[in-house]
């Protein structure tokens, strides 16, 4: 088994598409690059690529992280080299290496680190405030709508790892590292909009951009 | 991008139809002697992005190092509601410049029901919506497309058309317009030159309609010297030899046809009596099965796509259509490209071939018998038996097909109820054959779908004297199939008859119900042809305060000797013979396939020499 693990950027105007259209732009970019891809069997069949976490439309990203299977080996130094030939404008890869893995990417996924610029007249100091105290509540609950359609409360502190505000002259910029995969997930957009909803901020928007994905034990998932 | 821009963006719904910057899309540098085209799709990104049309003009333009041209859309309701509330301008795509900066924008005028779009475009740009407001410094405007063939009721508004294939046109209209801006632009004399000079234009300000009291065509004639009386169509003789484009932009979006396409022929031979593209189109013009191959390979290795199309008007009608077939999906099928073929006959269907495309039988086949009854096919000229029909059934559903849609139109020249309960029968006999497919082929589960649109008469087809059914009518008939279509595996789907209504007076409107189209865009109407935001109301009440009967467009029977709004076009084939075959409809009399004896619809006498 030949799989490519990749760790690759998603910025500028490509922020705004959906994981499901960077999925396909992606196997049309390995299509034109003729990669030797691996497809499922059965009626339709479709190339084996998998990723480690989808971003929401809208979050820019230095660090995703996809999965390739080849029917054999390709150079990847040299397919570094000439991805601009391939890729569309707003994808780099960083780095590619070969892995023997047999576990799904999306299964070892645990955390997202995230840098989130935020657009506000607020004073920062009542961010800090306002971080402080989610940061030494017990627990945070909002109401969550689950699959059956009821409303459900749900816990988010333990879902956040780090929480830090950081003051750059009139610049307020929010690091956070939060749960992201299967064994739980809060999104930046959320704890962004319970932080407004229950705390005297506001603000008038607010950037993501991803920084990086861990795993276990906050292990670096590349 | 700018930020104001990117801002907007977060605020709407899909904001990939907006930003361009995809694989295979142009942005060059401007230079001064740079002519700069903004081609546009008057509706969504995922709509305009699957006609290949524009990626052919595309491609073909931007190839030509002096020329940019620019993809422009209309914005979805949310995004132009922020564009307007921000005082921001429509811009193109590619560079997202204001669309107003661009020197010649061109329509595709691809359905009557996008015309408002148009001037929603215009008004977005902040350019005056009419010709005559506009100035020198403001972009040329220019149409062409299918609907260009009556284009009377855009006249006020569209500087010149373009009548039949654009690529070699468009080009000189291009060449034409870089010599006048050369010398200092003024408007009137490059039209003029244009009308004059290049074939296939036509500048309605040079040309005057006058009416009969009865609100007939009394007389159309050019109001300058030189410009020509006909104006006649052109074509791109010999396809082989010709232009194609080796890519395609590559969506992001999830577009309505999201795939590589590759044209295999031009025209169509069947003569039906209310196709208006069989009649426009022709002659018919095969591509060349090599030439064929060599564009499919070049187009998915610059593309990536996953997914091919052949397309034409009647696909399996291509004289080595098997062969075609066949050797793609040899030639891809370890790249695990699929091959898709719409347009499919009945009576030329190839059973084999689909077995051999459609891997996945859950998909649904599409078939269009167009009528309940042989006598009423016979007068449309729509020449499928029930034997073919049955046939193709028994052979899909025995071959694992358990979805399958027929199409069909209701308001047909001579049709009575007895035609309609036809479409029922038929109907019935598919589910019936299903039942009886012996029960280790079938897949069960059938449904099977009749989805009847209404008919519109159109300009340049033997039906163009024929009226409309009005509203009340079809509505009268659709109640009635819904009732007799109660079989428990049928759907039954149809249109709102009051879209089709308007589409018909626009087919075959004159210059005067422009006038309307600006009253109903001043009262909100746009995107048309979305159910969701069609008003019948708003545009009876324009009509109506211009005091415009549209009736008298749609659902009036025209005499013989009427004089149409767009009889100073030449497409070809002649009135004569349009008429002739209004007579064999009424007869019930079916005319043959061309490609089997000529019958005679003057295109050798009137626009190419020799024989077709």
């Amino acid at each position: 088994m030949f799989k490519i693990r990749i760790k690759y950027e998603k910025t500028g105007l490509l922020k705004f598409i959906s994981h499901l259209e960077l999925a396909r732009t992606m196997e049309r970019s390995f299509r034109r690059d003729k990669w030797p891809l691996k497809f499922s069997e059965g009626f339709n069949p479709h190339p084996k690529i998998s990723y480690a976490a989808p971003l929401p439309v809208g979050a820019s990203s230095k660090y995703e992280l996809m999965e390739v299977e080849l029917t054999e080996s390709i150079d990847l130094e040299s397919m570094i080299k000439r991805q601009e030939t391939f890729l569309p404008n707003g994808i780099k890869f960083v780095e590619a290496k070969y892995v023997e893995t047999k576990k799904k990417l999306m299964s070892t996924v645990m955390y997202s680190e995230y840098m989130v610029f935020v657009k506000t007249d607020c004073d920062h100091g009542a961010f800090e405030k306002a971080i402080e105290a989610m940061v030494g509540a017990e627990n945070l609950m909002i109401k969550k709508m689950n699959k059956k359609k009821k409303w459900k409360d749900i816990d988010i502190r333990p879902y956040i790892h780090q929480l830090k505000a950081i003051s750059l002259d009139d610049k307020l910029l929010v690091r956070m590292n939060l749960s992201t995969g299967s064994m739980g997930n809060l999104k930046p957009e959320a704890l962004m909009d319970f932080m407004a909803e229950k705390y005297d901020v506001n603000f008038e928007y607010f950037r993501v951009e991803r920084l990086s994905l861990m795993g276990e034990s906050f292990k670096d998932l590349y | 991008m700018n930020l104001k821009l990117e801002n907007l963006l977060y605020q709407v719904e899909k904001p990939t139809r907006y930003i361009g910057g995809e694989v295979n899309a142009y942005n060059k540098e401007v230079t001064e002697d740079m002519v700069r085209f903004g081609f546009a799709f008057p509706d969504v990104y995922e709509v305009g992005m699957s006609h290949l049309g524009m990626h052919i003009l595309y491609n073909l333009k931007n190839e030509k190092e002096d020329i940019f041209c620019e993809r422009i859309f209309s914005p979805w309701n949310d995004f132009e509601e922020l564009l307007r509330k921000e005082k921001m301008p429509l811009m193109t795509i590619e560079s997202k410049t204001p669309i107003s900066e661009m020197d010649i924008i061109g329509f595709t005028l691809q359905y009557e029901l996008s015309y408002t779009n148009i001037l929603n475009i215009l008004d977005l740009g902040h350019i005056p919506l009419k010709a005559s407001d506009r100035s020198n410094d403001d972009p040329v405007i220019l149409a062409g497309g299918p609907c260009a063939y009556n284009p009377e009721p855009l006249a006020d508004f569209v500087d010149l058309f373009v009548m039949g294939e654009g690529e070699e046109v468009n080009l000189e209209v291009i060449a034409l317009y870089k010599d006048h801006k050369k010398k200092g632009f003024d408007k009137d004399a490059f039209l003029l030159e244009a009308a004059k000079t290049i074939d296939g234009i036509y500048v309605p300000k040079f040309y005057e309609p006058s009416y009969n009291e009865d609100g007939t065509l009394a007389s159309f004639e050019p109001t300058v010297e030189g410009v020509p009386k006909t104006v006649k169509k052109r074509i791109i003789e010999n396809m082989d030899r010709y232009y194609y484009p080796e890519k395609l932009i590559v969506p992001y979006m999830d577009v309505v046809h999201d795939r590589a396409v590759v044209e295999i022929f031009r025209g169509c031979t069947k003569g039906c009596r209310f196709c208006q593209a069989g009649m426009i189109y022709r002659p018919i013009r095969e591509r060349s099965k090599a030439n064929i191959k060599e564009n499919t390979r070049k187009l998915l290795d610059n593309t990536g796509f996953e997914e091919v199309s052949i397309t034409s008007l009647s696909t399996l009608d291509h004289s080595e259509i098997e062969d075609v077939v066949y050797e793609l999906m040899e030639e891809f099928k370890d790249e695990k490209v699929s091959l898709s073929l719409p347009s499919l006959r009945l009576d030329s269907f190839s059973l084999d071939i689909v077995k051999n495309i459609q891997k996945v039988r859950k998909t649904s086949l599409t078939f269009a018998p167009e009528a309940g009854t042989q006598r009423l096919r016979d007068v449309i000229n729509k020449g499928v038996t029930e034997e073919n029909l049955y046939d193709t059934m028994s052979g899909i559903f025995a071959n694992g097909w358990n979805k399958v849609k027929l199409y069909f139109m209701m308001g047909l020249p001579t049709e009575t109820y007895e035609d309609l309960d036809g479409i029922a029968t038929l109907a019935n006999h598919t589910t019936y054959l299903h039942k009886t497919t012996d029960p280790e082929l079938r897949r069960n589960g059938l449904t099977v779908t009749i989805s009847t649109a209404c008919f519109v008469p159109k300009p340049f087809t033997p039906f163009q004297w024929f009226p409309q059914d009005s509203m009340e009518v079809f509505e009268e008939k659709q109640k009635h199939l819904s009732k007799i279509l109660n079989n428990r595996k049928v759907k039954f789907n149809y249109h709102d008859a009051s879209t089709s209504f308007l589409e018909a007076v626009f087919a075959r409107g004159d210059r005067r119900v422009g006038a309307a189209l600006l009253k109903a865009y001043e009262k909100g109407c746009k995107f048309d042809g979305w159910a969701e935001y069609f008003d019948l109301d708003l545009w009876l009440s324009a009509f109506d305060e211009l005091e415009i009967d549209p009736n008298f467009y749609a659902t009036r029977q025209r005499a013989y000797d009427e004089l149409f709004p767009w009889d100073f076009i030449n497409v070809g084939v002649t009135k004569e013979y349009l008429k002739k075959e209004f007579e064999r409809a009424e007869a019930g009399v079916v005319t043959e396939d061309c490609r089997d004896g000529c019958t005679g619809c003057g295109l050798n006498q009137t626009l190419i020499g020799g024989i077709c």
